[in-house]
């Protein structure tokens, strides 16, 4: 029961994880909440519908289609609604972090009034499951694991290991510093917001067999990031992939020993707890941990 | 107090005064005791936010927490409703400085997440709790605070509160704390050093912010006379700032002005049925997108251009 239940845990939690990266990202980089984060995967979960049950196309073509589709509005949205606001004020946090409330809204009612307010969702993408002995896994779980883990990875090589990663890193450790070394900031805002937008594509497609889709699905994804970023760090991206794990894990338990109604409840809890103890998050010890083994 | 605001303050009173005389539509007067209510929370947002800098994204809990408080104690206690009203405005003050606590230590914006995800726990709590709040069913038959079916009666009361809300707003800004608050949102070390006591102003004004906003939340039971847990999410939170920032975060006038304008828009789109809010949602892109300093902020850099004086920017 306790293994069953870390599993679990362990696996939602990765997908927590690449909604965490995703939008820890953007802050990190641009210093703003995206609030329209959950309707980019209310976008790729009504894609995913449209394609795997209308279409019939296979999984494999649509989980890549939807991550270039959402890439495509991602960056289309930063190019054309927030490149303005970033030219006419210095200041540009806050007007764009109401720019991004104002396109949810749009979003969510354009998605009500296309598709109807109605539940839609396939049951499942694969059938079958695999038992163990200690734990049974779901062939669906283990694809969203196997999914995720692949994801992170090579998101985390993206960012360590080419010259575009190391000019996002480069832009979110110091703004003018990255200016003056000559990395184009516009191409880095309009690139990461596509890959922020794709990122969250990925958990649009795998879980809308377990959360469905409505216009406002998109509010489960982004409390998952508000707290996946604040748990790891914000912009902390090593720091988002382990506490969206610690986030699945503590959803789960507190789902199946305290209460199903309270797991939300227990979950923030819990992140606040930790939070009086390592107030700016977990990723920056890691990261000092990560230091002292290099080091010694 | 400079003649201008002299003028504009006796004007605003005079059409408060004499708005409910002309207009007898008691759908509009809901509308207009709406807007002050959200006024009266956006200006106190905005305190909080806006001139000292401490994000809070979990308005709305303080809100409920008022609401609840005081409609519980109503019905359960029956003590008279303005106690009840200022129990309720306490209970949420107290909150507020309790969850301020461990934000001192945090950094900026992770105090937005942490009481975020306050106000979720607290809504969490509310829909669960069934045998005191009777959960998602809402809790009914709260006493009003005026005998009788006309809104004339609340329509004053709301207003004497935002009156005295903004008075007291205003007072604050102008008086040496005032002058803390914006050093300890400029730059706190700077402030620490200057010897202002930044956590002993963050505590105080996070408890006069939140004993506000349950003080309207109480108004507001009492108004509605039914409450659901729907009153501590995130909805509600977004609209409050949404209005603080449309008008112009950290200016004077821009909450209020958001406030109203918002409400009465949203209803005025309502004849377009499913697109209201589509198209309220574009209305808000489009003045962020023409005027990112919110519409306070425009109004000033018309005047600048005119020659007629205004604020710098």
């Amino acid at each position: 029961m306790f293994l069953q239940q870390l599993v679990n845990g362990l696996i939602i939690g990765t997908m927590y994880s690449v909604v965490g990266v995703g939008f820890t990202l953007i802050f990190g980089i641009m210093r703003i909440l995206n609030f329209a984060y959950g309707e980019f995967y209310m976008l790729a979960s009504y894609g995913a519908f449209l394609a795997y049950s209308e279409l019939n196309l296979p999984l494999w073509v649509v989980l890549p289609s939807m991550m270039m589709v959402l890439f495509g509005i991602g960056a289309l949205t930063e190019k054309s609604l927030l490149k303005p606001v970033r030219q006419r004020t210095l200041d540009w946090s806050v007007p764009i972090i109401m720019v991004t409330l104002g396109l949810q809204i749009v979003l969510q009612n354009l998605a009500l009034i296309i598709g109807g307010g109605t539940f839609r969702g396939v049951t499942t993408y694969l059938k079958g499951s695999l038992d163990l002995g200690w734990v049974v896994v779901s062939y669906e779980r283990l694809l969203i694991l196997g999914v995720s883990v692949i994801l992170l990875i090579v998101t985390y090589l993206l960012i360590q290991r080419t010259k575009f990663g190391l000019s996002m890193l480069a832009v979110s450790q110091s703004r003018d510093g990255a200016l003056l070394s000559g990395i184009n900031l516009q191409r880095v805002y309009t690139l990461s917001f596509g890959l922020s937008a794709a990122l969250v594509a990925v958990p649009g497609v795998m879980l809308m067999p377990l959360l469905y889709v409505y216009p406002t699905v998109g509010q489960v994804p982004i409390m998952k990031a508000f707290a996946v970023t604040l748990l790891g760090g914000m912009g902390n991206v090593e720091g988002a992939i382990l506490g969206g794990i610690l986030l699945g894990i503590s959803e789960t338990m507190a789902s199946a020993y305290v209460s199903p109604l309270m797991k939300d409840g227990v979950a923030f809890a819990f992140m606040i707890l930790i939070l009086i103890f390592y107030p700016a998050g977990i990723g920056p010890y890691l990261q000092q941990m990560h230091q002292k083994v290099v080091h010694r | 107090m400079k003649r201008s605001e002299f003028v504009i303050l006796i004007f605003s009173l005079c059409l408060i005064i004499v708005t409910p005389i002309f207009f007898r539509n008691e759908y509009f007067l809901h509308l207009l005791i709406l807007g002050a209510l959200f006024a009266q929370l956006a200006n106190y947002w905005n305190l909080l936010d806006g001139y000292m800098g401490l994000i809070n994204f979990g308005y709305a809990a303080y809100l409920g927490i008022g609401a609840y408080t005081s409609a519980l104690l109503s019905i359960h206690l029956s003590f008279p409703l303005p106690v009840c009203m200022l129990l309720g405005g306490l209970s949420a003050g107290i909150i507020g400085v309790l969850l301020t606590i461990p934000c001192l230590r945090m950094v900026t914006f992770s105090t937005a997440i942490v009481t975020l995800a306050f106000a979720e726990i607290a809504r969490i709590v509310a829909t669960s709790w069934t045998g005191l709040t009777k959960g998602e069913m809402g809790l009914w038959g709260i006493p009003s605070m005026f005998s009788g079916q006309s809104k004339i009666p609340f329509f004053y009361l709301a207003f004497s509160l935002l009156f005295a809300g903004a008075v007291v707003l205003r007072w604050i800004i102008r008086s040496r704390l005032g002058i803390a608050i914006l050093a300890v949102r400029e730059d706190e070390v700077a402030a620490i050093t200057s010897g202002v006591e930044a956590n002993q102003v963050k505590l105080l004004i996070s408890g006069i912010s939140c004993f506000v906003a349950g003080i309207t939340g109480a108004f507001y039971a009492h108004y509605i006379m039914t409450i659901t847990p729907g009153l501590f999410s995130i909805g509600y939170t977004i609209q409050i700032m949404t209005m603080s920032l449309f008008g112009g975060k950290g200016t004077f006038a821009g909450p209020i002005v958001g406030a109203f304008l918002l409400i009465l828009l949203g209803e005025g789109f309502r004849f377009m049925e499913d697109f209201r809010l589509l198209i309220y949602g574009l209305l808000i892109i489009g003045v962020v997108m023409a005027f990112p300093t919110g519409l306070v902020g425009a109004i000033d850099r018309v005047r600048r251009i005119l020659w007629l004086g205004g604020k710098r920017e």
